[in-house]
C-alpha cells in the first residue's frame, strides 16, 4: 500500500500532534512532519486539515505580521482539540496493535 | 506587505488556485488563499525546485485543498455557464425527439401566448397596475385597455398578430432583438396575469355612487371627523390630558394611524403613545413647547344646577 493513502487517514491525527507540540504555521506544520519522517504528505492536504481543524473547533488561530514576506496563520490547538487527540491515541494504540499482532508472524517469516 | 515578492510562477500559481476556488463563499477562499501565499513565498525561498515539481499543478493542489478541508467538489461557475449549457441541453433534445413540425407548433402557441400577454402588459400599463379595470369584467380573462364596444377584443386581436408577425420576421433574421424585447416584455406580464386569473375580482357594481355612504373612518360628529376635543368642568375650568373610553373599553383614539412629530402625545412608561388623550396639543413647530396650553374655542359653560355626583347624600 502506498505510504499516501495510509496517510489519509491519519492525517488529522498526526497534524493535531504537531500543533499540540508547538502552535505553528502551516510550512511550518508541513516541515515537522516531514522531519518526522512522514515525507510523503502533500502541502495542500497540511492546509486542508488545518483549516478542517480549525472549522471543527479543534485548533485556534492568529495572524502574526512578518516584516519579511505575507503574514503568518498560526495554529495551536483548543481544549476540544486535546479531547480529541487523547480520543484518537487512545485509539490508534488499540488500531496499531491489532495491525502489530496480524503482522507479527509474516514479519518474521521475511525477516 | 511583502518584502520576500511572490515570484511570477508563485503567482500565476496563485491565481489559477483562486480561480479553482472560484465557487467558496469569499470569506473562506481568502483564508485558504492567505495561508497558501506565504507558504508559496517560503517555498520560492528556497529556491531551486520548480513549483510544480515541489506542488504539483495549481489544479491537483486545489482539489487536494478541497478534499482534505471536507469541502465539495467544485460546481458550476456561474449561473450563465449553467443557462448555456440549459439551452444547449434544449437545442440537442430538440434536435432529437421533435421534427420540424412540431417546434413549428410550438413556436405558433408561444406567439399566440405572447401576443396574450402583451395585451395584458398594454392594457396593464394604459389602466394603472394592479388596476382591475385592467380586465374585462364578463370575460375575466380579456384585457382591458380602457377601450369601449369591441376595443378590447380587437386590441386583443392585433397584438396577436404583432406577435405573429414579429416572430416570423426573428424566424427570418430580421428584428431579432425587437422579437427578444416582445417576448422579455411578455415573460414579466406572466406575474400579473396569473395573479389576476388565480383570483379574480367578485362582483362589480356598475354605478359609479355608492349605494350606502361608507362611514368616516376614524372619530366623527354627525359624519364629520372630529379632529380633537375639549373637556371643561362644571365650573367651565378647561381640562387637560383627559383620557376618553367607550362602554366597551375601546379608547377614544384620534388620529392614531399617523404620527404628528408636532403633536404633544402622552407617552406610557413602556414608551407606547396615547392617542385618546384629549384636547390634543400641538407643540411649536420643531419644539417640546405647547406656548399656549389652555388654548380652546371660546365656549360659554352654562350654571348649572344639579349638585356634584359626589356630594350627593344617599
Amino acid at each position: 500500500m502506498d505510504t499516501s493513502q495510509m496517510l489519509k487517514g491519519v492525517i488529522d491525527v498526526a497534524v493535531l500532534a504537531v500543533v499540540a507540540d508547538e502552535d505553528g504555521y502551516g510550512y511550518d506544520v508541513v516541515r515537522r512532519l516531514r522531519a518526522r519522517g512522514l515525507a510523503d504528505v502533500a502541502d495542500a492536504s497540511v492546509y486542508g486539515t488545518l483549516r478542517r481543524l480549525y472549522a471543527a473547533g479543534a485548533l485556534t488561530s492568529y495572524v502574526v505580521p512578518s516584516e519579511e514576506g505575507p503574514h503568518r496563520r498560526y495554529y495551536g490547538v483548543s481544549d476540544r482539540g486535546r479531547e480529541l487527540l487523547a480520543e484518537w491515541s487512545a485509539r490508534w494504540r488499540t488500531f496499531v496493535q491489532a495491525i502489530d499482532g496480524l503482522l507479527a508472524p509474516h514479519t518474521e517469516v521475511l525477516g | 506587505m511583502t518584502t520576500i515578492a511572490l515570484t511570477p510562477e508563485g503567482e500565476a500559481f496563485l491565481a489559477r488556485v483562486r480561480d479553482e476556488l472560484a465557487d467558496l463563499p469569499p470569506d473562506e477562499r481568502d483564508e485558504l488563499l492567505e495561508d497558501i501565499e506565504s507558504h508559496l513565498a517560503e517555498v520560492a525561498g528556497e529556491g531551486d525546485v520548480a513549483l510544480a515539481a515541489r506542488l504539483g499543478s495549481a489544479e491537483e493542489f486545489a482539489q487536494e485543498l478541497r478534499n482534505s478541508a471536507g469541502l465539495p467538489p467544485r460546481v458550476a461557475p456561474s449561473s450563465s455557464s449553467r443557462l448555456i449549457r440549459a439551452r444547449a441541453w434544449l437545442d440537442r433534445a430538440a434536435l432529437r425527439g421533435q421534427s420540424l413540425r412540431t417546434q413549428l407548433d410550438a413556436a405558433l402557441v408561444w406567439r399566440l401566448a405572447r401576443g396574450w400577454l402583451l395585451a395584458v402588459a398594454f392594457a396593464l400599463v394604459i389602466g394603472g397596475l394592479g388596476d382591475t379595470s385592467a380586465w374585462g369584467h364578463t370575460h375575466i380573462w380579456l384585457p382591458h385597455p380602457g377601450l369601449r364596444g369591441y376595443g378590447a377584443p380587437l386590441a386583443l386581436a392585433a397584438f396577436v398578430v404583432l406577435s405573429i408577425w414579429l416572430g416570423r420576421r426573428a424566424a427570418a433574421g430580421h428584428g431579432v432583438r425587437l422579437d427578444r424585447a416582445a417576448s422579455a416584455l411578455a415573460v414579466i406580464a406572466v406575474v400579473p396575469a396569473a395573479w389576476h386569473l388565480d383570483s379574480p375580482p367578485q362582483a362589480h357594481f356598475y354605478s359609479s355612487t355608492p349605494m350606502i355612504s361608507a362611514p368616516t373612518p376614524g372619530l366623527a360628529f354627525n359624519g364629520v371627523e372630529v379632529s380633537n376635543i375639549f373637556p371643561f368642568d362644571r365650573n367651565g375650568k378647561p381640562l387637560n390630558d383627559v383620557m376618553l373610553y367607550l362602554a366597551d373599553g375601546q379608547p377614544l383614539n384620534v388620529a392614531a394611524h399617523v404620527v404628528d412629530h408636532n403633536r404633544r402625545y402622552l407617552v406610557t412608561r413602556r414608551g407606547d403613545r396615547v392617542y385618546n388623550s384629549f384636547p390634543v396639543r400641538y407643540f411649536d413647530p420643531g419644539t417640546t413647547r405647547v406656548t399656549h396650553p389652555t388654548a380652546g374655542p371660546a365656549v360659554h359653560v352654562p350654571k348649572v344646577l344639579t349638585p356634584p355626583l359626589g356630594s350627593q347624600t344617599p
